[in-house]
């Protein structure tokens, strides 16, 4: 079977038509990992053992007729920041080392009852923070489509398994792009829900205003099905909205779209900033063309504050990271330098000095500056008033478009140790995602071309933003998008 | 743009230790992201309310009892202590007399 064709939809229909076995399934992709880990450093731990025995289980169930769920079988992996019991979670960190989950987050256990099988955890910026996965304290992931290049990040993990055909989907985080800029960088589909769409519980608290849990797959088909799946109000988080409601929605993806009645937003302040590839500006600006000559109004909008949002979203997210990573103090996590200490206080510095790396610690004391007494004013408070302004922006800018579209990244996937030694520069990989996040809007990437370098083909991706709650129509017209064109049929090598 | 003694004086703050080489690298990072952060100063943020999180604002009072029990998870949490005695986290006193 060639993994490289399938989906999730392709084999969902060959194991209900009993053309293989979950059993059969499951194993095939644990021989790609075994084929392709090396090469890729995606994984940061393969459950072998349990993804046999879950694909046992949904296999005993269809022998007996019971009722499936709408995943039953599909394999998926999980960014090593969201909970599944018994298995690890080290978000990409050594402080983490050694902790096992003791609950499931609620995407899990929705996913356990719609009968998908994990296959594993995956590869990550230490606690997300980053935007390439070479910030993880364990290893450097490397891009499918050429591997002297990162991933993205800071789901590089997830995005490279998926890309690399090593699972049918994962599941991973967006505080930032963390979702969208790898599913650009390596050619797949990915979510960003709105702020409130999907339970946060078990999933480890980076920027808890910012967090938001995403998705990625091959096809826009996929993604909203995985979405359709996860998403909804939770009691056991109380961010979850009501208005979070999404069922029917893979039904209505393939409902025809009268584009003559579609108006789509493009920020003129996208294409001004300095920065963006030509190649990339180019490759959005044809896929834009495309929704034009389908009969769809494309105008220019303003987001007037979105050159704030940058540094307004670095101090936002490293005040949020300093009060959440305080808890990882050498008390109740297994990693501990107790024993070198005297005292309280000595066990809270030898932990956090050693087990935190170079970029966790730039947040927390960034993130103490900004909060501390005599800055407050100056720098957090300010950030959350801009915060204010970009929100209004895009609210103002939804009464008149339905849609905005954009790149996700100014720049295709970059090489390896490029940016380590220049933090500012990292962080205005985010420029076209954060602003989402700090909207609390939603956002997908979606694969519209290639640029080539050093002979090599890199995948770019359109991003189509939507207004609160309605993923629905994002998706719609992403996989729109995604059928006229062939891009997906391109796989890594 | 920050001085080491502030550098070193967050670092006790966020309780981290952290070495002369870290601070003084620590030191020049911060700088040149506080410079970069800098630009925000020009914006006009009078009579602007701070967005502190979310979209919808809608009450979220629990309905009914917790819903777990209390001591659902003990066995799990207990063996992942870095120190414990009987069913207890050992932690360091910090109450001198």
């Amino acid at each position: 079977m060639e993994l490289e064709k399938l989906t999730i939809i392709k084999a969902a229909k060959l194991l209900q038509e009993k053309q293989i076995s979950a059993v059969e399934l499951i194993k095939l992709y644990l021989e790609r990992i075994r084929q392709k880990e090396s090469e890729l450093d995606a994984f940061l731990y393969v459950a072998e053992k349990e993804a046999l025995a879950k694909a046992e289980e949904v296999d005993l169930k269809r022998k007996r007729g019971d009722k499936l769920g709408v995943l039953a079988g599909i394999p998926y992996s999980l960014k090593d920041l969201i909970l599944f019991e018994g298995m690890q979670a080290t978000a990409g960190s050594k402080i983490l080392e050694g902790y096992k989950a003791s609950y499931d987050a609620t995407v899990v256990l929705r996913l356990k009852q719609a009968d998908a099988v994990c296959l594993g955890k995956t590869n990550c910026d230490e606690f997300a923070m980053g935007a390439s996965t070479e910030q993880s304290a364990f290893k450097v992931t490397k891009n499918p489509w050429d591997t002297t290049r990162v991933p993205g990040g800071t789901s590089g993990g997830s995005a490279a398994a998926v890309a690399g055909n090593m699972c049918l989907f994962s599941l991973c985080t967006d505080t930032g792009g963390s979702t969208r800029q790898p599913a650009s960088f390596c050619g797949v589909v990915g979510l960003r829900p709105s702020y409130g769409a999907v339970s946060r519980h078990g999933v480890i608290a980076i920027a808890s205003s910012l967090d938001q849990v995403g998705c990625l797959a091959k096809t826009v088909e996929d993604a909203a099905l995985v979405f359709e799946t996860i998403a909804g109000k939770d009691e056991l988080d109380s961010t979850t909205s009501s208005k979070a409601f999404y069922r029917g929605l893979s039904e209505n993806l393939q409902k025809p779209l009268d584009f003559k009645k579609l108006k789509i937003g493009l920020p003129k302040e996208f294409f001004e900033i300095g920065g963006i590839d030509p190649d990339v500006k180019n490759l959005i600006l044809k896929s834009v063309d495309c929704f034009k000559q389908q009969g769809a109004e494309v105008l220019e909008i303003n987001l007037p504050h979105m050159k704030y949002s940058v540094p307004a979203y670095y101090i936002i997210n490293s005040a949020e990271i300093s009060a959440n990573l305080a808890r990882y103090d050498g008390i109740r996590y297994p990693i501990s330098n107790r024993d070198e200490a005297s005292g309280f206080r000595e066990i809270y510095y030898k932990t956090k000095g050693h087990g935190f790396g170079p970029e966790p610690r730039r947040r927390i004391m960034l993130g103490t500056f900004s909060l501390s007494s005599g800055y407050y004013d100056a720098y957090y408070s300010r950030a959350q008033k801009v915060r204010s302004l970009i929100k209004q922006d895009f609210i103002k800018a939804f009464e008149g478009v339905d849609l905005i579209m954009g790149p996700v990244s100014p720049y295709p996937a970059f090489k390896i140790g490029e940016k380590m030694n220049d933090p500012v520069s990292m962080y205005l990989a985010d420029i076209y995602t954060g602003l989402v996040n700090m909207a609390c809007l939603n956002g997908l990437s979606v694969p519209c071309g290639f640029v080539e370098r050093e002979n090599k083909k890199l995948p770019v991706g359109l991003q189509i933003i939507g207004n609160y709650f309605n993923e629905e129509l994002v998706l719609r017209v992403g996989n729109s998008f995604e059928q006229e064109h062939n891009y997906l049929n391109q796989t890594a090598e | 743009m920050i001085s080491l003694e502030q550098v070193r004086h967050l670092a006790e703050l966020a309780h981290m230790e952290l070495s002369e080489e870290e601070l003084k690298n620590l030191q020049k990072d911060m700088g040149g992201i506080l410079e970069f952060i800098a630009q925000l100063k020009e914006a006009d943020v009078s009579g602007v309310e701070p967005l502190t999180g979310g979209h919808v604002l809608e009450n979220v009072a629990r309905i009914g009892d917790s819903p777990e029990d209390s001591f659902a998870f003990d066995k799990d949490l207990l063996h992942q202590f870095p120190e414990k005695e009987n069913n207890y986290d050992v932690v360091p006193k910090i109450i001198e007399k």
